[in-house]
């Protein structure tokens, strides 16, 4: 049995918005993760739970010349089965290719991936490679927050309760090779223990720009601003992104500090980086 | 709490059900409509025992809460075989041993269903991901894919 809850079923996102200003209000979209909540009775007694999941204003994928704009209930299969996706942000789409099973697939949803803010959340280190921004909107009006300073620490975000997250907005990388990589321990149904996404800018065999964000590495997914910087005007090579993985790896024991598992991650996460520049170098190259 | 009515299509019949919202699609079907053939196992997402069809796509009935199937179209396992015989998923499972204790069987099937539904001739690869979501502590998973991939030669005629 699920903890006791009341129900509403909103016409639309500004009925929703009102409905969320009551105490105790939750949104759902695919449940995935908040069933999961329910189930252990984890939420304040007697919540409001605020469905969204059939608000088609907040399904949708439009594109404009530089911007990809996504509705928060994009589930994980459709993002996997875009084409404008695969394009787009292909390491997007390989990400929700890889997420859960394909039931959690068809319900789990863009939103409720980022809002859950779980550090090993699949989407995340592509939403970060694409210096993604996130619409949210309150019954009082709209901000937008940089994914890269949404996140606060593990499961904790700067969304308020009153509000909704409206629209993700990913920037286009024109001309750029991907890579990405993800080490689970069993291929379904795990928590990804490293993830990471990165993307190449070449010029002439030399690395214009570098972009790569790590998942399940620290209380917070990141963007490795050392490495990357380092990386410019490099030439491409395996022993430049051999270098790059260590020094990924130094920023992410900076961030997390040693922990037990340290000795692990540390040359786990170097190796990573590595192939993830390796497979982004060698699309770059066409 | 207060109760709610729900409509629902459950295997081409019409349904209502009076329920408090706290309870979830796997209980509706289990407990209020005696179709105790989609079976609960971890009741968190993780070994899809309780896989049924929502408006055609496979879903963890765990996982969904009873308000969020108003107006939806589900399939069971009960829901499969027509006037009396097998339907084809089914027979093959039979054919190719493809159960011991049957506990994975009806959520193994409904996966396997979806899979079809979307991809009529699905390589061993593309079948290992289709049932991904659906644990079997008996088979070793082998005869499982022998009896799709001999399903799926049924389903192309
Ligand atoms: C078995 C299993 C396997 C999983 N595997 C993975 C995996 O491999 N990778 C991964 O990243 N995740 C995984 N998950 C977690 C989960 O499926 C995803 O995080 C999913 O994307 C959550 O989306 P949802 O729509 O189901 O969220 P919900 O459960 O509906 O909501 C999650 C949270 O977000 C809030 N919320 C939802 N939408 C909005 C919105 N628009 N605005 C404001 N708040 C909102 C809710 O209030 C809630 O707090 C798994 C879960 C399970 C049960
Ligand atoms: S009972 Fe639903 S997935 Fe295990
Ligand atoms: S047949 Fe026993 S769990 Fe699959």
């Amino acid at each position: 049995m699920l903890q006791p809850f009341s129900y509403t079923c909103p016409k639309d996102t500004e009925e929703a918005l009102v409905l969320l200003n009551n105490a105790g209000a939750r949104p759902i979209a695919g449940g995935t993760d908040l069933v999961i909540q329910l189930r252990a009775k984890r939420l304040p007694s007697n919540p409001l739970v605020v469905d969204l999941s059939h608000l088609d204003e907040l399904h949708f994928l439009a594109e404009t010349e530089n911007q990809l704009k996504l509705g928060p209930l994009l589930t994980h299969q459709e993002l996997a089965d875009s084409p404008q996706i695969q394009q787009g942000a292909p390491l997007l789409a390989q990400a929700c290719r890889r997420v859960g099973t394909p039931q959690i697939r068809e319900r789990g949803t863009l939103g409720g991936n980022i809002v859950h803010a779980s550090p090993a959340a699949d989407t995340l280190p592509p939403l970060l490679v694409h210096d993604a921004f996130f619409t949210l909107q309150s019954a009082y009006g709209t901000r937008s927050l940089a994914a890269n300073s949404f996140f606060r620490a593990p499961y904790q975000t700067e969304i308020s309760s009153a509000e909704l997250l409206v629209q993700v907005s990913l920037q286009k990388l024109f001309g750029f090779g991907f890579g990405y990589q993800r080490l689970i321990r069993r291929q379904a149904v795990g928590i990804a223990r490293l993830i990471v996404a990165g993307a190449l800018l070449l010029e002439a065999g030399r690395i214009r720009e570098a972009r790569i964000a790590c998942g399940a590495a620290a209380p917070t997914v990141f963007r490795a601003h050392q490495a990357e910087s380092w990386l410019a005007g490099k030439k491409c090579g395996a022993e430049i992104f051999r270098k790059a993985g260590e020094l990924v790896s130094a920023e992410m024991i900076e961030r997390s500090g040693v922990r037990w598992s340290t000795p692990y991650k540390q040359p786990v996460l170097a190796t990573l980086v590595k192939r993830a520049l390796d497979q982004a170098a060698a699309i770059a190259n066409g | 709490m207060d109760k709610i009515r729900l409509h629902l299509t459950v295997n081409e019949t019409t349904v209502e059900v009076e329920t408090t919202p706290n309870r979830r699609l796997l209980d509706i079907l289990r407990d209020d409509l005696d179709l105790t053939g989609t079976k609960e196992g971890c009741g968190i997402g993780e070994c899809g025992a309780c896989t049924v069809l929502m408006d055609g796509k496979a879903v963890n009935a765990c996982l969904v809460i009873a308000p969020q199937a108003e107006g939806k179209e589900i399939l069971t396992v009960e829901g499969l075989a027509r006037d009396g015989k097998l339907h084809p998923l089914q027979q093959a499972f039979l054919e190719n041993f493809a159960f011991q204790c049957g506990f994975c069987t009806p959520g193994m099937l409904l996966a396997a269903k979806a899979l079809l539904d979307r991809n009529s001739n699905p390589s061993r690869d593309q079948i290992r991901e289709g049932l991904a979501g659906v644990l079997c502590r008996c088979t070793g998973y082998i005869q499982i894919f022998e009896a799709v991939e001999a399903a799926a030669k049924e389903w192309q005629k």
